[in-house]
């Protein structure tokens, strides 16, 4: 729902009624411009009062009911001119259009009386919510839940309506699940993690049931008794290692966020950034020569057929058959001449027939390069061959197998070369890893070098903790590494032995097993995996529109602004969560931005999220309160732009544009963006600025 | 099809019973995917790219055994379907080397006599085979660190 309008009455520092208190809103950005004391964030109680019953009590910093607040939520002049036993009413009143052109008006009420100088009785507040229907408001049949949640639904609440000093709480960027969180909380994921829990649950069930089965058919029942057991521990023990996993997972990204953290310590910038980037440099080569060692070792038995190693020595037996091959053939051609004429030396269809036709036309033997005269032996002969290649003669073979032996001659030859070369190409491959292993080695030695030069800068500006730390990090790195490589394999290892088991079990079954479960084992094993790896894609892809997204909002905010930004990188830690951090040209990561710049971040990560797939922005208002407080004027200017191209309505309460020439070059240069512009004036009747009583706040429109 | 290359197509080539715990430990049974054969740190991705390994070491270390029908022995997939395809032809003509087959005699057999004859070329490639399986059951229980290096079967081919 988009919001029209809100009126005040007596609520706060709006004294008077709803007509005098009275804020029209339109598509596009509402600001609502006033100095400081001069009634912005009471307008943002106002909205949030109506909906949640609640006022930010400034005194303590959080919301608290009315009941709580009490008379305090009355305009202090309203209240001052109370008698004891007087009534005094605070209002405000809403005024929503949902996206089908319903509309809706919500009003909470509060009345106060006044009991004595110092007690006032307080009720409870109201609220009702109106339908218009054919221009009139009537009371709605819908829950008061259900309209408000239509307003605004309590999941993007936080993210949709906040006031500027709690953007730093709405997303830590320090923190790496909070990210994981919002993404949870606004996008579908958690339809597929649902899914992925369902069909791990039916995989495990089901093949709980075919393991059942398959022992109830069991010939050696206390065998079956005894594997089913294995396998249930294994079961449980592959459920403990992956929380193991999860956990090494988790120390060691905390280590490696720690040791960051530490270096950033450093003041000697210049150095700092020099040793860093070699050392990200090398930890990129050295992971990637890692990979590539043992990729490279893995190929070697796929390389053993592919490349045809195993062929190494089998050339003798090869030559062998060549020799064989060839007496085949000639006792193979023999019987195949002996079967034509015997009169006949060339073999069938020597000369080929086209030629046996011109050698008649021109009654010439092409072979001898004699005369043929037509009658003659010679012709006599050549007509022979003519009628031989058309008679169709029986084979004396039973089995002719000579097409076979031919194609696998043929094969055998074309293999002599390869084998011949197949030394070198197998000690190729182990150069490489050799040189790729020596790499590794002075990598990992240059590295050491770097992480005692690092140390050096620490201990020359940090305490001997900070060196410590440094060191325990350092050695928690490798620790956890460890660890982590550790559980994969007893992982593998388990999951191998499931398998054995699985199929001992099989051998162990008479009889048929109940088809229908197996295959639902095997569905289920299947979905369970799909189901899995779409989460893990759909989450990725999530992910790199959120980056996207964040990235061009990002730069429309900060177009104006010629100082260095950097750019915004959602990086995937080792636990599988992602952090988000501002990065430079080549990637690295960028520490000591400025707070605007920080704000102006996750302000970017908060309206991607909020555009991205499930597109709240066009079917909800962002209120925000201040949020431009930390922002240089260019930035404050980019995030509007930002705000009202991405958003289909705004209402930002600020003190930007409190000058008239500011605000008429931003609306001349924003117009067509612009929805309203209200400008709020404090005034004490009495001229005391320092008597609260006196205070009323005037509310005017500008013409655009 | 050529009769004699549909009777060594359709040949299930037989190890010893003996050897199916050191296949199983090597070879993914029922194949799978290359992915999969590394996550179960097998060597071979299926029995017969096992198989085709140990004909050839067999070949090459020269070392033979015969199997005998009082053997208790299993086979598997027909030959046909074994894969590289290049790879299977080489085994069959270097199995058609080694054994006395009689390239020309078969070719005025009837079909029972090319069947017994061929079998000279079968027993020669389970023969090799089997022999190149005892030769690497050997070498496992001889050093249970080489029986663990991935490189296990490199090394073998290495070897003089």
């Amino acid at each position: 729902m988009l919001i029209k309008s809100l009126s005040l009455k007596n609520f706060q520092c709006y004294c008077g009624e709803l007509d005098q208190n009275h804020f029209c809103f339109k598509n596009g950005l509402n600001l609502i411009i006033g100095n400081n004391g001069n009634g912005k964030s009471k307008v943002f109680d106002g909205f949030y009062w109506v909906l949640y019953d609640q006022i930010f009590d400034t005194d303590i910093r959080q919301f608290t009911p009315t009941s709580v607040y009490g008379e305090k939520l009355i305009s202090d002049k309203v209240t001052r001119n109370c008698e004891v036993g007087d009534t005094a009413t605070a209002e405000a009143c809403l005024v929503v259009e949902s996206s089908q052109g319903r509309e809706y008006r919500l009003t909470r009420v509060f009345h106060c009386t006044k009991l004595s100088d110092t007690e006032w009785m307080k009720e409870r507040s109201i609220l009702l919510i109106e339908e218009k229907k054919t221009n009139r408001w009537t009371t709605s049949n819908e829950t008061p839940d259900s309209v408000l949640n239509r307003v605004i639904p309590p999941h993007i609440k936080p993210y949709m309506w906040f006031q500027g000093e709690q953007v730093d709480g709405l997303m830590d960027l320090t923190q790496k699940s909070s990210l994981a969180k919002i993404i949870k909380l606004l996008s579908d994921i958690n339809f597929y993690d649902e899914l992925v829990e369902i069909t791990h649950k039916g995989a495990e069930k089901s093949s709980k049931s075919l393991l059942k089965n398959q022992k109830s058919l069991s010939k050696n029942k206390e065998e079956s008794d005894r594997l089913e057991k294995e396998f249930n521990d294994n079961l449980r023990e592959i459920k403990n290692l992956e929380d193991d996993k999860k956990l090494a997972n988790e120390n060691y990204t905390n280590a490696q966020s720690k040791i960051n953290d530490l270096l950033n310590k450093i003041d000697d910038a210049e150095e700092k950034q020099k040793l860093k980037i070699e050392r990200a440099n090398l930890e990129i080569k050295l992971k990637a020569n890692e990979d590539s060692v043992i990729e490279k070792r893995k190929s070697f038995t796929s390389k053993m057929f592919h490349d045809y190693w195993i062929l190494k020595f089998s050339k003798p037996s090869l030559e062998k058959f060549g020799r064989k091959y060839k007496e085949y053939f000639e006792k193979h051609q023999q019987i195949v001449n002996q079967n034509q004429q015997t009169s006949f030396k060339l073999p069938l269809n020597v000369p080929q027939p086209m030629h046996l036709h011109g050698m008649l036309e021109s009654e010439t033997c092409y072979v001898c390069n004699r005369k043929a005269e037509k009658g003659s032996d010679a012709y006599q002969h050549i007509e022979e061959l003519v009628n031989r290649s058309s008679s169709v003669t029986k084979s004396p073979f039973e089995c002719d197998c000579s097409e076979y032996y031919d194609h696998l001659y043929t094969k055998s030859i074309r293999f002599y070369q390869h084998i011949e070369t197949t030394n070198e190409r197998i000690s190729e491959q182990f150069d490489t890893i050799s040189s790729l292993e020596a790499d590794i080695l002075e990598n990992k030695s240059r590295l050491d070098t770097i992480n005692a030069e690092l140390e050096g800068l620490l201990e020359n500006d940090s305490s001997e903790d900070v060196v410590s730390e440094f060191r325990r990090a350092q050695s928690n790195v490798e620790r956890f590494g460890a660890e982590q490589k550790d559980i994969e394999n007893k992982l593998n290892r388990l999951s191998t032995n499931q398998e054995k088991i699985k199929k001992s079990l099989e051998k162990l079954t008479l009889g048929k097993v109940d088809l229908a479960l197996v295959n639902a084992e095997k569905v289920f094993a299947s979905l369970a995996r799909i189901a899995k790896s779409t989460r893990e894609e759909v989450y990725t892809q999530i992910v790199l529109e959120l980056e996207s997204k964040a990235n061009k909002i990002f730069e429309e905010m900060t177009s104006s602004n010629m100082s260095f930004k950097g750019r915004i990188r959602l990086k995937r830690l080792d636990n599988g969560a992602y952090k988000a951090e501002i990065v430079d040209q080549e990637g690295y990561s960028v520490t000591g931005s400025n707070d605007s710049n920080i704000v102006l971040v996750k302000l970017a990560l908060i309206m991607a999220i909020l555009t991205a797939r499930a597109r709240w922005s066009d079917n909800f208002t962002l209120i925000s309160d201040a949020p431009t407080s930390k922002m240089a004027h260019e930035y404050s200017t980019g995030f509007y732009k930002a705000l009202s191209s991405n958003f289909s309505q705004s209402i930002v309460m600020t003190y930007d544009f409190i000058e008239p020439e500011d605000r008429a070059k931003f609306i001349m240069e924003n117009k067509q963006n612009i929805g309203s512009i209200h400008i709020l004036n404090s005034k004490y009747a009495s001229g005391n600025m320092n008597d609260r009583t006196d205070l009323e706040t005037s509310i005017e429109e500008v013409v655009l | 099809m050529n009769l004699l290359k549909k009777r060594i197509n359709s040949f299930r080539p037989k190890f010893l019973q003996s050897f199916e715990p050191i296949i199983s430990r090597y070879a993914q049974y029922g194949g799978g995917s290359k992915e999969d054969k590394f996550n179960r740190g097998k060597a071979f991705a299926n029995v017969y790219e096992f198989y085709i390994y140990a004909f050839f070491i067999g070949l090459a270390k020269n070392k033979s055994l015969e199997l005998t029908s009082e053997d208790t022995a299993k086979d598997f997939w027909e030959i046909e379907n074994w894969k590289p395809a290049d790879l299977t032809e080489q085994l069959i003509i270097c199995a058609i080397a080694e054994s006395d087959f009689d390239m020309n005699a078969v070719e005025s057999m009837d079909k029972d006599s090319l069947y017994k004859e061929s079998t000279k070329v079968l027993s020669t490639i389970e023969k090799f085979a089997n022999g190149g399986f005892m030769y690497i059951k050997q070498k496992v229980e001889e050093s249970e660190e080489a029986a663990e290096d991935e490189l296990l079967f490199v090394n073998l081919l290495e070897e003089d």
